[in-house]
């Protein structure tokens, strides 16, 4: 047993700390005991940087132990058990400058990510460990792809003026960036705990401000029938707002899909729709690999490839994008006029080498209103046409050599020693150095030039 | 002098001839003896058919002969006239020699050959491995996205 003394109270707020004995300011005549938890409490603006208190003797060792407390992570207190026989009041206590601010986390990193923005303190953006400091500019950055809508955050509920305060981030005009200024006021928990940052996916590639729809015949249905919507004196007809309504003979990548639907152009009923995000949505066709026969020029003499295409006439490709090599094809379609262009690509050059348009949709009439003149765009359909192809496919049309590998064929011209060949050769020159008389040697380039066949 | 009969049944343009039957012979050549179409006139050996071999080489001359014709001048005289096997006696040299031939086709062989080819074409598809899928998809485009 022990009793807290005022030079041990004037240790610790000479250093600006305030000590508590077991969760409780101290004060002189309070008793402790070996295991009671000592927490020092640092001053606003004090940082403990280590604090280190005497033991009593040690008789077996023989001098006396220094038992270290445990300092916070930010510092702001330090804690020890109280071991029996040590001096409180020979305690050293080391401290500095407290940084103000808020720990950043992985957990609050995470929860910023969760929706859809990045935290960034003053610019910077926020890593784990970072302090966001009173006097800094939170800011949030929505991720690629995204718009913010609305950041709030709030503080603890105020039982006196019975609300809960909160914090609007700023958002600038572009909804891709937000700030707000921490201060004093609260906001604390609400920085660390944001729960109501708003954000929806931008179709960001979409020209102008014009909306694409996957839409089906109910949802068309629906359009027309609360499309014309009294203003007045005046009835507002929606379908003027309408570009076009085309049919393609396929199914959309999902992630060229919002999350969320809408109801086109606002209206009501049941005219929720999904949104596309692209008004130039690719297609990939895929590729095809075609590999060579008999790796020489056999494979490219007397050889036609015909490229076959859905909802486009054939293409003629010169063979050497295609023989030994793979081809890509892929569909850029146009929502507004359904025409398509084809990117054509070859492992020969690795990038696009042919590109063509065509066609690939059908426009599909809608109601009209009462001055306008049938809409009925179908004339593009002669363009490309339903030629029942739903995948690429290409035609090698080979003129097979005869006898191109015939025993007696010669058909290579070759320069080299014929020591290095095996076969039937006709020799047209040869630096014929033999130690043979001249009719000898004569009949050996008679020989030679008839064609021999080396085994 | 030594003489070796031989079967052969490669070729005469042949370099590298496939030898058999070798039959080892001692003769005396004349003064007269031509070294390139040689005229051998050899006894009969037993057990030995001069006309069922058609090559022949002569080491001390480092020629190889072919056999043209074999006649009997009586029963025990065979009349043997040669001609020089001018391929396979140089052969060491011409394999060696540089030359400019024409061949056969072989793989890495990409210039344009002299072939003659089918008039009638052979045709071979080859198929994307992806394409248009599902139902068709109706999208409907409008002004504005504020709606």
């Amino acid at each position: 047993m022990a009793t807290i003394t005022q030079a041990v109270i004037d240790t610790f707020s000479d250093s600006s700390l305030t000590l508590r004995v077991s969760y409780q300011d101290a004060y002189v005549g309070q008793n402790y005991m070996d295991g009671d938890t000592f927490t020092a409490m640092a001053d606003s603006g004090v940082s403990i940087e280590s604090i280190v208190t005497e033991g009593g003797y040690d008789a077996v060792a023989g001098g006396y132990p220094e038992y270290q407390w445990s300092v916070s992570n930010d510092g702001s207190s330090a804690t020890w058990d109280y071991v029996d026989g040590s001096y409180l009041s020979y305690s050293v206590i080391e401290t500095g400058v407290a940084v103000v601010g808020l720990n950043i986390t992985q957990e609050v990193l995470d929860a910023y990510n969760a929706s859809n923005v990045v935290l960034d303190v003053d610019g910077v953006p926020a890593s784990l460990g970072d302090l966001i400091t009173m006097g800094s500019t939170v800011g949030i950055t929505a991720l690629d792809g995204f718009t913010i809508l609305s950041a709030i955050i709030y503080g603890s509920y105020d039982p006196g003026s019975g609300s809960t305060p909160e914090w609007e981030f700023s958002i600038n005009a572009d909804g891709d960036y937000g700030t707000l200024l921490y201060d004093d006021s609260g906001m604390d928990n609400g920085l660390l705990n944001p729960t109501d940052i708003t954000v929806e996916e931008k179709a960001e590639i979409i020209s102008g401000t014009n909306s694409v729809y996957i839409v089906n015949a109910e949802i068309i249905e629906e359009i027309n029938n609360n499309r014309f919507i009294p203003d007045g004196s005046t009835t507002i007809d929606y379908g003027q707002y309408i570009l076009s309504i085309i049919s393609i003979p396929t199914q959309i990548e999902p992630s060229l899909i919002s999350a969320t639907k809408r109801n086109v152009l606002g209206l009501g009923g049941n005219t929720l729709a999904d949104v596309v995000l692209t008004d130039l949505i690719p297609v990939d066709m895929g590729s095809i690999t075609i590999p060579e026969i008999y790796n020489d020029s056999r494979d490219f003499s007397r050889t036609e490839c015909v490229l076959h295409l859905p909802y486009s006439q054939p293409v003629a490709i010169d063979s050497e994008y295609v023989i030994g090599q793979t081809l890509s094809v892929e569909y850029l379609i146009d929502v507004y006029t359904a025409s398509a262009t084809i990117n054509i690509s070859s492992t020969k050059v690795n990038e696009v080498f042919l590109t063509k348009t065509t066609t690939l949709g059908v426009n599909v009439p809608y109601a009209l209103n009462r001055t306008d003149s049938a809409n009925l765009k179908n004339s593009n359909i002669d363009i490309g046409g339903n030629n029942k192809i739903s995948k690429c496919f290409i035609e090698i049309i080979k003129n097979e050599a005869i006898l191109s590998d015939g025993f007696f064929t010669t058909s290579i011209l070759d320069e080299d020693s014929i020591i290095n060949h095996t076969g039937f050769i006709k020799v047209e020159e040869i630096e014929l150095n033999i130690s043979a008389n001249y009719s000898e040697k004569q009949s050996v380039i008679d020989a030679l030039t008839a064609g021999v066949l080396i085994k | 002098m030594l003489l070796i009969l031989y079967r052969t049944e490669s070729g005469a343009n042949v370099i590298n001839k496939t030898l058999e039957d070798a039959v080892n012979i001692q003769i005396t050549v004349r003064n007269d003896f031509d070294i390139i179409n040689p005229q051998l006139k050899l006894s009969k050996i037993d057990g030995v058919n001069f006309q069922d071999y058609n090559y022949c080489y002569i080491p001390d001359l480092n020629r190889y002969y072919f056999i043209n014709s074999v006649v009997a001048i009586n029963a025990d005289i065979f009349n043997f006239e040669c001609e020089c096997d001018v391929l396979e006696t140089y052969k060491a040299d011409i394999l060696l020699s540089n030359a400019r031939f024409k061949r056969k086709i072989k793989q890495g062989d990409y210039i344009d050959p002299d072939f003659e080819y089918r008039i009638n074409a052979d045709i071979t598809t080859h198929e994307s491995n992806k394409g248009f899928t599902g139902d068709d998809t109706m999208i409907l485009t409008t002004v504005g996205s504020g709606f």
